[in-house]
């Protein structure tokens, strides 16, 4: 039998003393459990003890060898045996010699006893009692096995005999006087001759001294080889050491604390220690916060020695669920002879490395107590008159249990009757409550027990365990525990992070309506913190821009008259909001319930108030800062994301008892903006920022991503509510369904003189097409095919497209390719005329032209076709027989009338009209270069019209585009049936945006207000056009966003917008889908209308056919190899054309 | 259906607002692009204190193209055949979209105080009207008696018509 006895001797005399003054002398209590505390404090250093006989075997075995023995002296015996002051040959001798009998009362003495009466009585009481703490106390002891290894350690002491295979060795610690050494764990022999004979090298001693004097650990070390001979000094010699953490790793920090202390074990000479480990530089060391230190860097490397890593945290959620279940096959097998050495390496389990952002929120949604809470919470209907939908019940229920409402929550999770509370929830929102698992902690399993003595099965029975599967570790500190470690929060409060669309707005006025006052106001709180406590009153702190919305929203929720909503400009310097707030009862109707206010404004107050700091640096109670809010709200709290910015400060400044932060996106690209967040709920300790610095920021700068992510998610996991679009609520369907969008393929038809140009680039196409063909130089041939078709593409869209060089956004090597001649031949084709239709010379033209000045009266004009008066200013034009129309209807007009085959005449005076005897009448300001689009041009600014505000310019159909036509045609019936709308335009290429802003522009600043967004604008170009277009507009004008498919097919929203045009065709159908999806997402609440224009019978139409076989081939396209892509284009050219020449 | 176009609108609240003597013109319900209408008999015709129900309706392609219009009271007229389908060149070729119902229904009345037998729609009408004009004068007095008098009896022609 093997034991480890430290300090036993000594400490036995004395040990036993404070029992027998107890029960000879019957002293007073008091004393006593002075005496206990140090009579405790050994019991505790005597740790070590791995094998111990119950009492009951204790018994037996006495009585084998003794026969029979008084029960109270067993008792006594198996007390001392049991604490590992005596081995049982000693137990034995001990009531031998009859020493025990003498000191203690026998059984004769026991009659004395009971006369001396109620005293006794108290002693016995008193003796029973302090056994029963013995006997805790010995209950908690244990050592359990935490790992091996193998150490070649060296002699130090010349030795007599040789060591001996499976010898028993002891590590030990001498309490010696000279400090120099105190540090030095030397390796004894066991037995009685027990002798020094060497230590182990400095790698391990520097961690096994510290756990030895702490008695954390036990050590048993089996020599592994039989030395050659006797060993001298300096050899070496090869031990197995077995390791065991005992009870005392997993005593509590303060016992620790206190035991360190009267241990005396502090000494100078440990300190060379610390220069070895870490260093924490941020608090300044006490002693005991050293010894912790000491205890973390030896624990840390006894881990890292036995390769002993954590459980996943996320994993063992499960596990502990399944504890009870799994935990009988867990259990240890010690008569497995075969065991598998290497099948027992703790193998990591946290080899995972996935996305750090999504990983983020991971989880947290899916964590027990959010599922188990109940959907069907609504805010009562007298405050709240809009219909929750089920995800946003469900939410509110977790914004109740966050502010710790739960009778508010069953009660209202209560009202439509069926779906109570469940108990599972219950108990979790409990046990939540008292706290959540500390994150710095780890999980880890108790490995299987390969000691070399359990191997050998040379103990007597397995030794005792701490009773668990598991154990915890804190390996930032060093503590140990086998409960699990929670961390309380008194937080009340959390943050919002749904995705944008979700409804942050509603769910926070929900939960306000829910609980608009604080019920039970302790009242010296008040007092204490010199600020009056506005109970009534939630603070929600906003951007500029949503202040309206947020009222607006109010107004659509609120249902109780009593409620009302306020803004707080912090412009009236004399407002006193301790008194505006704070009223007493008999007017609290007057106090509102919601106080809006901007972050703006708090800064500005705190600017004006930094300075007036009292001098325990306190801001003075003045303004916002002079009462304590109910709850504060930070809406797209990301704003304080940088913590050292004025805005978070005042933020932080603000006093509340309750503290909410919504945003959709808690991280923009650093770990430390979630700070400012913590910061600003108050989440202890991680509020601390040296602490956060410590256990975030420098584990994550120091590459270990995936645990501190780890560690913040923990700590986000309790108070982060995160839902995205994408999740699906119990019924299967999205937590929010889009709204309806219809996607509308307008086929149109080329103008005469497009149809020419485009016929022409048509057969140029085919010919090269052809020619690829017959010599089987197809892929040679690739790019100028790819060019023609582009061309043909462009036409289909505005001719002048053609031959603009700068037309670079295709992968198309365009490089001059297109000679002169070619371009010249275009614009001949261009510029022919249908000479019926026009004038014939320019004098007819300037005397028509003139003759129709004095006709207009551009205030009292009306088109007699759509009714509008006055016409705007850009649709706005005059035939040549006088008749003033807008110049879409009268095309409208007139190409209606060529489609039935008849004469286009004029609506009113049926004179025969001619598309190119139209004017324009646009006002002079109308920059020259804007009319070219459009009309001819016409040097005549010396004429005699200058005394018209307006100016005519014969309309040149030429020169527009049956695409914008038609455009035009859909934006004037959007700007007459839908004033304010917003609609986005897209193509692929941005010199056609160029022309369509252009003649929108002539269309009339009155009616469109014209964006453009393309590549060749800078980032804050971009989103000052897009802020400029999500705003909303007072006026009734149609905004138009051009948009480029490439730049801003992506991650933009648009939301404001519900009516999309695609001015042209991409090959690729999940690039316009893409497009489209800008409008149609979370957000819109309309429903999505696109239009894509196509043009009849041209390349468009196929193309359009071979997106949908796309479509139904998939994303299959997008996997294969470049020169396999490259093959699929050349077969869906080859459809192209092949359909193209039939 | 697409959205109604402004002119719609506004054609509908001035025939509303600023009725024509004699002429009642009332969009349905349901289908903003179909009209319920009345003309009264132009007084010097043998129409004349007959109240004629019509229907109208606005085509998508309206006002480029003319509306629909058709008789519902049965009516004894060279240009109206007894589908109550009338012949007017304004409904037809010469319909131009600066014209609007209100003048559509006004060249209606018109008719009916100059019926044109020379450009029939109703042959057998046209034939009556060109040997006895007076007589078909007189049937066309008796149909107005007998059909256009009130609502009650218009509504029981609609459905004797449609028998």
């Amino acid at each position: 039998m093997r034991r480890t006895i430290l300090l036993a001797m000594v400490a036995r005399k004395r040990f036993f003393t404070p029992i027998d003054q107890a029960l000879a002398k019957s002293q007073d209590a008091s004393s006593l459990f002075v005496k206990d505390e140090d009579f405790q404090a050994q019991v505790a250093v005597s740790g070590g003890d791995d094998f111990v006989m119950s009492e009951k075997e204790f018994g037996e075995y006495l009585e084998s060898e003794l026969g029979h023995i008084n029960s109270r002296d067993t008792k006594l015996l198996y007390d001392e045996y049991v604490l590992g002051k005596l081995t049982l040959k000693q137990v034995l001798t001990e009531y031998l010699k009859g020493e025990l009998s003498s000191s203690l009362p026998s059984a004769e003495n026991g009659s004395s006893i009971e006369t001396e009466g109620s005293v006794d009585d108290l002693n016995q009481k008193i003796l029973d009692e302090s056994k029963r703490q013995i006997q805790l106390e010995l209950d908690s002891r244990w050592s359990q096995f935490i790992g091996t290894f193998n150490v070649e350690a060296y002699a130090t002491r010349p030795m007599l005999r040789p060591l001996v295979f499976e010898q028993k060795l002891e590590l030990r610690r001498l309490q010696s006087k000279k400090q120099a050494e105190s540090s030095i764990a030397r390796i004894f022999t066991t037995g009685t001759d027990s002798r020094e004979i060497g230590r182990v090298p400095e790698e391990f001693n520097k961690f096994f001294s510290p756990l030895l004097d702490l008695e954390m650990c036990v050590f048993d070390m089996t020599v592994l080889m039989t030395t050659k001979g006797r060993l001298s000094i300096g050899d070496s010699f090869y031990v197995q050491v077995d390791c065991f953490l005992t009870n005392m790793a997993f005593a509590s920090k303060k016992t620790l604390y206190s035991l360190s202390q009267t241990n005396g074990f502090i000494s100078k000479g440990s300190k060379r220690q610390k220069s070895t480990s870490t260093s924490f530089d941020y608090m300044k060391e006490s002693e005991g916060e050293w010894l912790l230190k000491l205890r973390q860097y030896s624990l840390s490397e006894l881990f890292g020695k036995l390769e002993i890593k954590p459980l996943k945290m996320h994993n063992d959620k499960e596990e502990v669920n399944n504890d009870d279940n799994s935990s009988s096959n867990d259990v240890i097998d010690c008569d497995d002879e075969q065991y598998d050495l290497e099948a027992q390496d703790i193998k990591p389990v946290d080899q995972l490395n996935v996305n750090q952002l999504t990983k983020f929120y991971q989880n947290n949604n899916q964590s027990e107590l959010f599922t188990t809470l109940p959907e069907t919470t609504t805010p009562p209907t007298e405050n709240f008159k809009v219909t929750l939908r089920p995800y946003q019940k469900h939410g509110l229920s977790w914004l109740l249990t966050r502010e710790k409402e739960i009778s508010v929550l069953e009660e209202l999770a209560n009202q439509n009757g069926s779906n109570n509370l469940s108990t599972q929830s219950r108990t979790l929102i409990k046990s939540r409550e008292e706290g959540v698992f500390n994150p710095l902690w780890r999980k880890y399993k108790w490995p299987k027990d390969i000691s070399y003595d359990n191997l050998k099965a040379k103990t007597i029975g397995a030794r005792r365990g701490s009773g668990s599967n598991y154990f915890y570790a804190n390996m930032y500190n060093g503590e140990l525990s086998i409960e699990v470690p929670i961390l309380k929060t008194a937080l009340k409060g959390g943050i919002i992070a749904d995705e944008m669309g979700l409804g942050k707005t509603i769910s926070t006025y929900a939960l306000i309506s829910s609980v608009p006052f604080d019920t039970n106001i302790s009242t010296q709180e008040d007092q204490n913190s010199g600020s009056r406590y506005a109970s009534k009153t939630t603070l929600i702190v906003l951007p500029m821009s949503l202040l309206q919305q947020w009222k607006n929203e109010f107004d659509k929720i609120n249902a109780n008259t009593k409620f009302k909503c306020q803004i707080y400009y912090g412009d009236l310097t004399t407002m006193d909001l301790r008194h505006s707030l704070c009223k007493d009862d008999d007017c609290s109707e007057q106090i509102p319930v919601v106080l809006l206010t901007t972050y703006g404004t708090i800064v500005n107050e705190y600017i004006r108030y930094n300075k007036l700091r009292d001098k325990d640096g306190n801001l003075p109670n003045f303004g916002i800062y002079s009462v304590k809010f109910f709850r504060i709200v930070l809406d797209e709290a990301h704003n304080i994301r940088n913590r050292s910015t004025k805005t978070a400060k005042s933020v932080n400044g603000l006093k509340a008892s309750r503290r909410w932060a919504l945003t959709g996106t808690p991280i923009i690209n650093r770990l430390d903006d979630l700070y400012s967040l913590i910061k600003f709920l108050q989440v202890e300790p991680w509020s601390n920022f040296s602490y956060w610095k410590t256990f975030i920021t420098l584990p994550f700068e120091q590459k270990k991503a995936d645990q501190t992510l780890e560690v913040i998610q923990a700590i986000l996991e309790p108070i982060l509510l995160r839902r995205t679009k994408n999740m699906k609520q119990k019924n299967g369907k999205l937590l929010v369904e889009l709204p309806e969008k219809e996607v509308i393929v307008e086929n149109l038809t080329l103008s005469e003189k497009e149809q020419k140009v485009y016929d022409w680039f048509k057969v140029r196409a085919s010919n090269t097409f052809q020619e690829g063909l017959r010599s089987g130089e197809l892929l040679k041939k690739y790019s100028q095919i790819l060019t023609q078709i582009l061309r043909l593409r462009q036409i289909c869209c505005h001719i002048n497209l053609v031959g603009s060089t700068s037309e670079l956004e295709l992968d198309v090597d365009t490089n001059g390719k297109e000679s002169d001649e070619i371009l010249k031949e275009i614009r001949q084709l261009i510029l022919s005329r249908d000479e019926n239709d026009e004038f014939k010379t320019q004098l007819d033209f300037k005397q028509c032209m003139y003759s129709l000045y004095n006709l207009i009266d551009l205030e009292n004009s009306e088109c007699s076709i759509c009714t509008e008066s006055p016409i705007s200013i850009g649709e706005h034009c005059i035939t040549h027989c006088g008749h003033q129309y807008c110049l879409s209807c009268i095309l409208d007009h007139i190409e209606f009338q060529q489609k039935s085959h008849t004469q286009p005449l004029c609506p009113n005076c049926r004179q025969p009209l001619s598309k190119y005897k139209i004017f324009r009448i646009l006002n002079r300001e109308t920059r020259r270069k804007e009319v070219n689009f459009y009309s001819q041009a016409v040097d005549d600014d010396d004429d005699d019209t200058n005394d018209y505000k307006f100016k005519l310019y014969l309309y040149d159909p030429r020169t527009t585009s049956t695409k914008i036509q038609a455009l035009i045609r859909h934006l004037k019936i959007i700007r007459q049936q839908k004033p304010g709308e917003k609609v986005v335009v897209f193509s692929q290429f941005s010199s056609y945006l160029d022309i369509i802003e252009s003649e929108l522009k002539i269309q009339g600043s009155d009616d469109y207000q014209v964006y453009k967004f393309d590549g060749r604008m800078k980032m804050n170009e971009r989103q000052l056009v897009l802020d400029k277009f999500n705003s909303p507009i007072d006026s009734d004008k149609v905004s138009v966003l051009l948009l480029s498919l490439k730049a801003g097919g992506v991650g933009l929203n648009l939301t404001t917008a519900s009516t999309a045009f695609m001015m042209d065709i991409w090959w690729a159908p999940s690039i316009e889908d893409q497009a489209i999806d800008r409008i149609h997402r979370i957000g819109q609440d309309k429903n999505v209308k696109v239009i894509r224009f196509i043009v009849e019978n041209s390349i468009e139409q196929k193309m359009l056919k071979i997106q949908a076989r796309k479509k139904q081939l998939g994303e299959a396209v997008s996997m294969e190899e470049e020169e396999v892509k490259r093959q699929r284009r050349i077969e869906d050219i080859k459809t192209l054309f092949e359909e193209e020449v039939n | 259906m697409a959205a109604l176009p402004k002119r719609i609108i506004k054609e509908t609240e001035r025939l509303v607002s600023d009725p024509v003597p004699g002429i009642t013109a009332v969009p349905s319900d349901d289908n903003l692009r179909y009209f319920h209408v009345t003309i009264d008999g132009p007084d010097s015709s043998p129409y004349s204190s007959g109240v004629f129900d019509l229907e109208l309706y606005l085509p998508d392609d309206y006002p480029m193209c003319a509306p629909k219009v058709r008789f519902l009271t049965k009516i004894y007229h060279p240009n109206i055949d007894k589908l109550g389908r009338i012949c007017l060149d304004v409904l037809k070729d010469n319909w131009s979209p600066a014209l609007q119902i209100r003048t559509i229904l006004l060249s209606i009345q018109a008719l009916l105080g100059a019926p044109n037998p020379d450009d029939p729609l109703a042959n057998d009408v046209a034939e009556d009207w060109k040997q006895d004009e007076k007589r078909a004068v007189q049937v066309a007095k008796e149909w107005t008696e007998k059909y256009a008098k009130s609502k009650e009896i218009a509504t029981t022609s609609t459905t004797e018509e449609s028998v």
